[in-house]
């Protein structure tokens, strides 16, 4: 059985929990593979690297200011918004996904994390999604 | 299907190409891409300017809903989003449309730092 979800310890230090995620235009099948994506609860949206958003072709939405805690000053950065793919079986429509210019990394936050039941359990190095 | 272009210009591609270590075909769809993204963002910058520019009176007309705006023009809105989207993907296609709460952008904050080594 494919792991959809767990924890990396080769790219994050402590482990950080992770979870397999793709993408689609509405109304078309998933492309582009699949991505690990960093699952992180303190990020208010979802950050897709820029690079990615141009190969899958998103259609961009409006333009807003992200800002980082304790870093960076305020940055502008694209909206875009596609179906997002979880667990191989959940489908969330119309998610919005800030496009990143900087990190290469997928971070998915507070606007995908609040419609799923995760249970982080890092003693055992597991995340799973509840029933 | 062959493309005529000055032996200038297509040197410069190879030199850009070759400083990248990519192949001309790889960066020029880069190159592409980009170019995309910077005229894209440029068209919503200048439509979500025009339209928060707009009075506040007319805004309030569109409270809780999202519009569509294309060449500064309002041309739908709708309380659900998704079936904004839909209806203007099906119009437009792949034109970028502004699409977006008539308040204004959210700002989109991280908290969590990292902790460089």
């Amino acid at each position: 059985m494919k792991n959809f979800a767990s924890y990396n310890s080769k790219d994050f230090s402590p482990p950080a929990p992770v979870l397999l995620i793709s993408f689609a235009l509405p109304d078309e099948d998933p492309r582009y593979g699949t991505h690990s994506a960093l699952i992180d609860t303190g990020a208010d949206g979802t950050f897709v690297p820029t690079r990615l958003i141009e190969e899958m072709n998103l259609p961009l939405a409006y333009m807003t200011n992200a800002r980082s805690y304790l870093t960076e000053p305020v940055r502008r950065v694209a909206v875009h918004t596609a179906d997002v793919i979880l667990f191989d079986s959940i489908r969330l429509p119309n998610v919005e996904l800030v496009a990143d210019d900087w990190g290469d990394k997928i971070i998915v936050g507070r606007n995908i994390l609040n419609k799923l039941r995760l249970l982080l359990d890092g003693p055992n190095m597991k995340a799973e999604l509840l029933e | 299907m062959v493309l005529q272009i000055s032996d200038h210009l297509a040197k410069t591609i190879q030199e850009e190409a070759t400083v990248r270590g990519l192949s001309v075909e790889t960066f020029l769809q880069s190159a592409i891409l980009r170019e995309r993204t910077l005229a894209d963002r440029q068209k919503i910058e200048a439509e979500q300017d025009w339209w928060l520019k707009q009075p506040l009176k007319e805004r309030a007309k569109y409270e809780g809903k999202y519009v569509a705006i294309n060449n500064k023009q309002l041309v739908d809105q709708d309380k659900n989003d998704l079936a904004l989207r839909q209806r203007i993907r099906a119009k437009y296609g792949k034109t970028p449309i502004l699409i977006i709460a008539a308040e204004g952008p959210r700002e989109v904050r991280i908290f969590s730092p990292r902790l460089v080594k």
